[in-house]
């Protein structure tokens, strides 16, 4: 910095660690409500220090029934749909990203430009305004409770293909003409010379998308009605819907801590390509 | 097949009664005054309630042998037209909407959301379906019973009856036999007596059958849970009228949430009773033609 | 939506610049085998749903899709008419700028702070960029759970400063709850952009006006503030798309729009209005308003990367 006197600089530590703490509240909030039982939760002033409850409500969320009274999926079953989904989103985005920005970058052929907008047009129509009728697509399909259905309607993406486009582009014409002196057809080539040099845009790529279709919460409330479908985070909705009856704070809570792990840890574990992947792009 | 069948009644904290020196209210005269005696002794608040259109209008017409709608509460075909915009419920509504001054009663939310209110001790009376027994039961430590709804006496002597809320199961057409046999087998299965007593002392759902009941009855449990046959009673008061048998509306979650709206307009000082009601069966009324329209 | 980076690249594709590399391969069936599964995805999930949202908005149906008749504008003439639906508007409005703003607001405080931290600079962004890890419902049991006007920590605390809260029958109070919710959510987001947008300032510029005697703060309002205004105009475009569409969850999972309807913004009531009132044809109506309203943002867009391009 330009100077570095004593008393802004404990200004600024103060100021942040402020910020820290009151980005962090909630969170601590959840730990505390995760670690109590039920009767406790339902008792004001509610706890602020942790209590001893939390391996049993640990047990009981992942491998019992979740909420008593329910017959929900265990939340165990619940994670790995919502892996599930979260990776055939991610995988399924950039693999047809990656295909369709190369046939747009490397080939011309009639078309290319109608090809081009309608892959254009999907920035424009975010699912929030056209969810019943990609409803009743997806049911017509024979798609409802399961995981094509979950995540093939999500996984178009302009911004994905666009984000290829512009690294292909940057490749230089050289590579390709050496490729061909060298009698490397176009799948060799894409094989071969592009993925490995869109490594990192990939990388960067899956975390911002792991993200996205981990917290999806809407589409997979309306595909699936098998409990055995259930994702995590929808799970979360369901709960608070508790019919009859005040919401389980301690199990919901110890969900939610659950439902976070996951999209936190690779937010921090690869903080280096989330930044990257979402300057780049957030869809 | 009927399966998940409550009525609403009036939940009470025992203790907080005692407390204050008050008395199970029967009417609505006597909640106001409960409820100034529990604030009065240091609670937060007197009464509450929850399903507020179910509970509040709804019921509250039936019990006192009104109509909600036209044409017996729609059974007798379409084109109805809501008349739960009365005097009588409005006066009611109003009386309700004074008692938030000093904390007589306090608003808590659409569905159940008001139940803490009432298991952490902050409500001493709360109305809302009888299916909360389980759900009191365990997640609270506060000594409760059950009574019938209050009686508005500025509006009949007497209560007719309740009506009655939940769900239904359906069978749907188009499997094959052995699986109609297999769903004919579960439903005999959960429409038996044991079944069903068992699923209403744990639930507080009422029994869709008499043998359920009698089998309630024989095993002690009314006697042992004083208060947890108040649904049934209310239920089966009286025969029921037109205007108590049950409502068959169209667009009806739609005009709940409609009447769920103007209502929290009323708690809120924004609007008082009348033209709020006024304001719900207008828009109510909309939605019954738009029904109509794509129906018919 | 779309991103910065990618944004410069779009608007230089729809410009026809540099779309195709002068090298490239010969015509053959290939390119359409790879474009095929991305077009068929976007066919089948995207223009013929959002054509279907268009007829449909032309209904008049019932709740079962056996009866229908064709009033064509009809739904658009009862929104028009609605009360209801112009008052959600005027609300979504003010429900977008007060999240922006907040959240905004907020995190170009902390980035301000945090870019003259030299040590601890990404110790700080560690600790503050995760909520972008968590899924807006989540996000909003987490909030609601805070505020329960019985259970929650923050009421009993409020209720010794004289603020008695309850957001299932205070509408303003039930706004500020998904309003908090929605900007906690998006603060990391901003953040991460703001602190890249100073960082990227030369420090001789800093050091410059160091020299001529400004302070902190006045080199921060004076140099900082109008050198990262590009990216303050992203940020409020993208918060704003935020807090229209994606903020779905948090409002389904806090207040349900009510009470009464003071938080049911537009996204909310397409769904309330098709799903649980099966209204088809007017939350098909709300459904096309709602592109025609995309489009616009994304036009904005790229008018301001335009701008930006020049600049």
């Amino acid at each position: 910095m330009v100077e570095d006197r004593p008393l802004t600089s404990i200004l600024t530590h103060f100021v942040l660690i402020l910020g820290v703490i009151a980005i962090a509240l909630p969170i601590w909030i959840t730990f505390v409500a995760a670690t109590h039982d039920e009767l406790r939760m339902n008792q004001v002033p509610l706890p602020l220090w942790p209590g001893t409850h939390l391996l049993d409500n640990l047990t009981q969320t992942l491998f019992g029934a979740g909420l008593s009274g329910s017959q929900g999926a265990p939340v165990w079953l619940m994670l790995l749909n919502s892996l599930a989904m979260a990776m055939m989103i991610s995988f399924g985005k950039i693999a047809i990203s990656l295909l369709s920005a190369f046939a747009i970058v490397y080939f011309r052929f009639p078309f290319r430009m109608t090809c081009f907008w309608m892959i254009f047009i999907t920035l424009m129509l975010p699912v929030e305004v056209r969810i019943l009728p990609t409803f009743e697509v997806v049911a017509n399909l024979g798609m409802l409770n399961s995981y094509w259905g979950l995540s093939i309607p999500l996984i178009a993406s302009a911004t994905a293909t666009f984000m290829f486009r512009q690294v292909f582009l940057t490749v230089p014409d050289e590579m390709l003409e050496s490729a061909r002196i060298d009698g490397a057809g176009p799948m060799r080539f894409f094989f071969d010379i592009l993925l490995p040099l869109s490594r990192t845009n990939i990388a960067a790529l899956f975390v911002i998308l792991f993200i996205f279709g981990w917290t999806q919460s809407f589409w997979p409330l309306l595909i699936t009605t098998d409990t055995s479908m259930t994702t995590i985070v929808m799970s979360i909705k369901q709960m608070l819907e508790a019919a009859e009856q005040s919401p389980q704070w301690n199990i919901i809570m110890t969900t939610a801590l659950l439902a976070r792990i996951p999209p936190i840890f690779v937010v921090i574990s690869m903080q280096k390509l989330f930044v990257q992947g979402l300057t780049e792009t957030d869809k | 097949m009927p399966f998940n069948s409550s009525t609403p009644v009036m939940w009470y904290n025992k203790t907080a009664l005692d407390a204050a020196g008050a008395s199970v209210s029967k009417t609505w005269d006597d909640v106001k005054v409960t409820a100034q005696k529990l604030v009065d002794n240091g609670m937060d608040c007197g009464v509450s309630f929850g399903w507020q259109s179910w509970v509040m209008v709804e019921n509250f017409s039936a019990w006192h042998n009104m109509e909600m709608g036209t044409k017996e509460n729609g059974f007798a075909g379409f084109y109805t037209e809501f008349s739960f915009n009365n005097e009588a419920v409005a006066a009611r509504l109003d009386g309700i909407a004074a008692m938030t001054e000093g904390n007589l009663f306090k608003y808590g939310g659409r569905r159940g959301d008001s139940l803490p209110m009432f298991t952490s001790g902050e409500c001493g009376m709360w109305m809302n379906s009888s299916a909360y027994y389980g759900s009191i039961k365990t997640q609270s430590e506060v000594e409760f019973g059950q009574t019938m709804l209050p009686l508005d006496t500025t509006v009949a002597d007497a209560p007719q009856n309740s009506i009655i809320g939940g769900a239904t199961l359906w069978v749907l057409g188009g499997h094959d036999d052995a699986e109609y046999k297999g769903t004919a087998q579960f439903l005999t299965y959960l429409s038996s007596p044991e079944v069903q007593a068992w699923w209403h002392q744990e639930t507080g759902y009422v029994p869709i059958t008499t043998a359920a009941y009698e089998l309630s009855k024989a095993q002690g449990f009314y006697e042992s849970n004083p208060g947890t046959d108040t649904a049934i009673q209310q239920l089966s008061l009286n025969k029921p009228t037109p205007n108590s048998r049950g409502l068959r509306f169209g667009n009806f979650v739609q005009v709940r949430d409609v009447i769920n709206e103007e209502l929290e307009a009323v708690w809120a000082g924004d609007k008082n009773a009348t033209d709020a009601l006024n304001a719900a069966a207008e828009r109510g009324n909309t939605l019954l033609r738009k029904f109509e329209r794509a129906a018919k | 939506m779309v991103s910065f980076y990618t944004r410069h690249s779009l608007h230089a594709a729809l410009m026809g610049h540099h779309m195709l590399k002068r090298v490239h391969f010969p015509s053959s069936p290939l390119p359409y085998m790879l474009v095929a599964p991305q077009l068929a995805i976007t066919l089948v999930f995207f223009i013929w749903p959002a054509s279907q949202a268009m007829y449909q908005s032309l209904l008049i149906e019932d709740a079962f899709g056996l009866g229908s008749e064709f009033v064509w504008f009809e739904n658009f003439e009862v929104l028009w008419q609605d009360q209801h639906y112009l008052d959600a508007f005027l609300r979504t409005a003010v429900f977008s700028v007060l999240v922006a703003a907040l959240s905004m607001g907020t995190a170009l405080i902390l980035a301000g702070f945090a870019q003259r931290v030299v040590k601890g600079a990404m110790f700080y962004r560690t600790l503050l960029i995760w909520p972008y890890a968590v899924a807006p419902v989540l996000a909003g049991a987490l909030w609601v759970f805070m505020f329960n006007p019985t259970l929650g920590i923050f009421p009993y605390f409020l209720e010794f400063v004289g603020v008695d809260w309850n957001h299932y029958l205070n509408g303003n109070q039930a706004m500020a709850l998904v309003i908090m919710a929605a900007a906690w959510k998006q603060v990391a987001y901003n953040f991460l952009f703001y602190l890249a947008a100073m960082q990227s300032i030369p420090n001789s510029v800093i050091e410059a006006a160091a020299i001529d005697g400004a302070g902190p703060g006045r080199r921060f309002v004076t140099i900082i503030l109008p050198l990262i205004s590009p990216t303050t105009f992203f940020l409020l475009v993208i918060n704003m798309v935020y807090a229209f569409f994606e903020t779905f969850g948090i409002i389904h999972a806090v207040t349900q729009g009510g009470p009464g309807s003071a938080t049911t913004i537009l996204v909310y009531k397409v769904f309330n209005d098709g799903f649980v009132g099966l209204d088809l044809g007017g939350s098909a109506a709300q459904s096309v308003i709602l592109m025609v309203l995309v489009v616009a943002m994304t036009v904005v867009q790229f008018r301001y990367v335009e701008r930006k391009v020049e600049y």
